[in-house]
């Protein structure tokens, strides 16, 4: 049945096998796997903004200072035969490299950044989160920009260390020395990347 | 947004506001509403045919030996201002009948059953019983036809006592001398209503 759907929304499917997932992956990149579950969340302006915004601030720190690469919303984290998440940004650092490969990264990110969808703001947060952690990913940001919120988890060696910012300074632990200012995620429009780059390296 | 929308799936919107999903209501609808989203999750044949089992057997129970009423799918049970769930089928006692509004149901049924609409999408057990044991639900009964089996919560003063059965007799505690065989529910096709309600009333 075809349909024409008015995002936001997130549509999940249960789908048959993750090889499944992979053979639609290379057709029509709109899913994640989660769960076994093929799962479609279109990202709204705002999203994509966010995901530009943040992307072009992180790529442009790594190539500048070092630290690892990042990929954004279409490159799979396969962290198991049920779980391929796509996060909306994600930094491998360069001892990790090596488990890059063609169509997705084998194993956790070093450093996950999710965006809430506007089809179901706490989805992320309910469905995402518990599996990261128990893929013990070191270090995740979760945006909510409906909230105005950002909730960083952190994984020490007593379990992860949550704190919710909604302004100041959020340092990353796994990027040393990057850092954005949380106010200018709810800025609109959002500042310049060039002034914010130059505020993080400065 | 086209989209190949083939049942079985789940589909999820942010709502405006508890008003608005009234206001859908009152057109032909197929959303509930969980936790401030619209939820459509289409139903299969063997669900309606599952559904309608139920609902004669339990009404036809009730009509004869009273105590309550009996009301499926279509009419909402509201918990509170994010949360107005439709149960497959949910019993009200006759001491709770005041509660029932010409729109919904105010406040938690005392028996409720939910048929799960795809096995790998676990959506009723994940979304909604959490919400159901909040609300104190007497009794919830969670019938899974992929795994054939049934999840019985019973609020005890304990809290809730669960158990899980795949065949044998089914007791209600909230409906009082109403009964089922599990196994009648995994016959195709399914015991005629008329003979499972003469065994039930014998």
């Amino acid at each position: 049945m075809i349909a024409d759907l008015e995002p936001p929304f997130v549509l999940i499917k249960p789908a048959v096998s993750e090889e499944e997932f992979y053979a639609l992956e290379g057709q029509d990149g709109n899913w994640e796997f989660l769960d076994g579950r093929l799962v479609m969340s279109p990202a709204s302006n705002r999203h994509e903004d966010l995901i530009s915004f943040l992307g072009t601030l992180v790529r442009y720190y790594l190539d500048k200072r070092g630290g690892g690469v990042t990929r954004g919303s279409h490159y799979a984290m396969r962290l198991d035969a049920r779980w391929s998440p796509e996060p909306d940004l994600l930094v491998i650092r360069p001892e990790n490299l090596g488990r890059m490969k063609h169509q997705r990264l084998e194993g956790p990110a070093d450093f996950v950044i999710e965006i809430a969808s506007a089809g179901d703001p706490r989805f992320e947060e309910r469905e995402k989160l518990p599996r990261y952690r128990q893929a013990q990913i070191p270090e995740i940001w979760l945006i909510d920009p409906f909230d105005e919120t950002v909730r960083v988890e952190i994984l020490t060696a007593a379990g992860y260390e949550i704190t919710s910012l909604h302004e100041g300074r959020l340092a990353s632990t796994t990027v040393p020395d990057f850092w954005i200012d949380v106010g200018w995620l709810w800025r609109e429009p959002l500042p310049s990347t060039a002034d914010c780059l130059e505020a993080i390296t400065g | 947004m086209i989209i190949d929308l083939e049942p079985p799936y789940l589909l999820i919107k942010p709502a405006v506001s508890e008003e608005k999903f009234y206001a859908l209501e009152g057109e032909d609808c197929d959303w509930e509403f969980l936790d401030g989203r619209l939820v459509m999750s289409p139903v299969s044949n063997r669900h309606e045919d599952l559904f309608r089992f139920l609902l004669i057997v339990l009404g036809g129970f009730l009509d004869e030996r009273g105590g309550g009423a009996v009301r499926g799918s279509r009419y909402p049970m509201r918990l509170d201002e994010r949360w107005s769930p439709e149960p497959d089928v949910m019993v009200v006692r006759e001491e709770n009948l005041g509660r029932m509004g010409p729109q919904r149901l105010e406040g938690p049924a005392d028996l409720v059953v939910e048929i799960i609409s795809a096995g790998e999408l676990r959506f009723e057990e994940r979304e909604k019983l959490p919400r159901y044991r909040e609300a104190r639900i007497p009794e919830v009964w969670l019938i899974d036809p992929y795994a054939e089996s049934v999840r019985v919560e019973t609020l005890t003063s304990d809290g809730y006592q669960v158990t899980t059965l795949r065949d044998g007799k089914l007791d209600s505690t909230v409906v009082p001398g109403f009964w089922i065989e599990v196994d009648w529910l995994w016959r195709e096709p399914l015991p005629s209503t008329l003979a499972c309600l003469r065994q039930i009333l014998a």
